[in-house]
């Protein structure tokens, strides 16, 4: 399954792999999952066995969603 | 790229992600990550969706043929190992050094670099200090020791090995150790020649390791500053 992602830098479009399994679904990050981020990653269990930092605010999950959202998805980033 | 990793009942609610990075495409590999908020631990939730990913990974739908997927985890991290183990992974060994965030490591990342060595150093003076036996003469020992510090994050930094400082420091303790118990030893001059001499070495020897790691630097990737 695949969905339509505008990517930002290039302007051109690319397909973001869209996957299902019997519980989940692997999407692509959008803006408005920093709040969910910031849940992870606020926490000392969370970031234990993590190379990220502990999360105090909102704006430190919305940085780190911005790189996981954005456009060229087949460049990795480094990250755990 | 990452994926957000949502249950289908609710799509919009986050509880973590997976994905691969470090992608190249010349050797064919590229690494595998992961986290999950730790309510949905131990339901066989990431098994789930690193099995989809991994699949993904081996498909014709990924950017490039891949022969090889990596994954690292913390040592002491049994949970995440046994994860990979069963998704078929096998351990290749440890990475030294890799994930010790230390405290110079950490003020790194939250601090400009002068900053985190100042701090680094500063703390390093301040643990020497023993509240029951205060005084000014201990007071203007940190002090120097300070100044050790400061070169020993020097050397850390530009050798991204601890390695330099340790035997510095043990030679140093050594040298203080034999001093303090030969009686009268501390008023010779030969023992403040060889103090200084110590201190002469460590400035030198730092001065010479900025020259070597700059005219040879090692190959691959330094870890000490590893970051998110």
């Amino acid at each position: 399954m695949v969905h339509k992602s505008e990517n930002q830098e290039s302007g051109s479009v690319s397909e973001f792999p869209v996957l299902q399994t019997e519980r989940l679904a692997l999407r692509e990050f959008g803006r408005s999952d920093a709040q969910a981020v910031l849940k992870i990653f606020s926490q000392q269990v969370g970031t234990k066995y993590h190379n990220v930092e502990t999360m105090q605010s909102l704006e430190q999950a919305e940085k780190l969603v911005n790189v996981r959202a954005s456009g060229d998805w087949a460049c990795g980033g480094p990250s755990f | 790229m990452r994926w957000a990793i949502v249950l289908r009942e609710q799509e919009n609610r986050v509880i973590g992600s997976c994905g691969y990075y470090n992608l190249n495409e010349a050797n064919r590999s590229v690494e595998i990550g992961y986290d999950l908020h730790p309510a949905h631990w131990r339901q066989g939730i990431m098994t789930e969706a690193l099995r989809a990913a991994i699949n993904y990974g081996f498909s014709n739908k990924f950017p490039f043929w891949l022969n090889r997927i990596e994954a690292l985890t913390y040592v002491e991290h049994e949970a995440s190992a046994g994860l990979l183990r069963k998704l078929g992974f096998q351990e290749e060994g440890i990475r030294r050094e890799y994930g010790h965030f230390r405290i110079l490591v950490l003020f790194m990342r939250r601090y400009p670099k002068r900053k985190a060595v100042f701090f680094a150093a500063f703390l390093f003076a301040v643990i020497h200090l023993n509240p029951l036996t205060l005084d000014l003469h201990e007071v203007v020992d940190v002090i120097s020791i300070f100044f050790m510090g400061l070169l020993f994050t020097y050397l850390a930094l530009k050798t991204g090995s601890l390695l330099l400082g340790i035997i510095f420091h043990y030679l140093h303790d050594v040298f203080l150790f034999l001093v303090q118990n030969t009686p009268g030893a501390g008023e010779t001059l030969a023992a403040t020649l060889l103090y200084a001499f110590l201190w002469i070495a460590l400035v030198i020897g730092a001065g010479l390791t900025k020259t070597i790691v700059e005219r040879w630097p090692a190959k691959g990737s330094r870890t000490l500053g590893s970051q998110a």
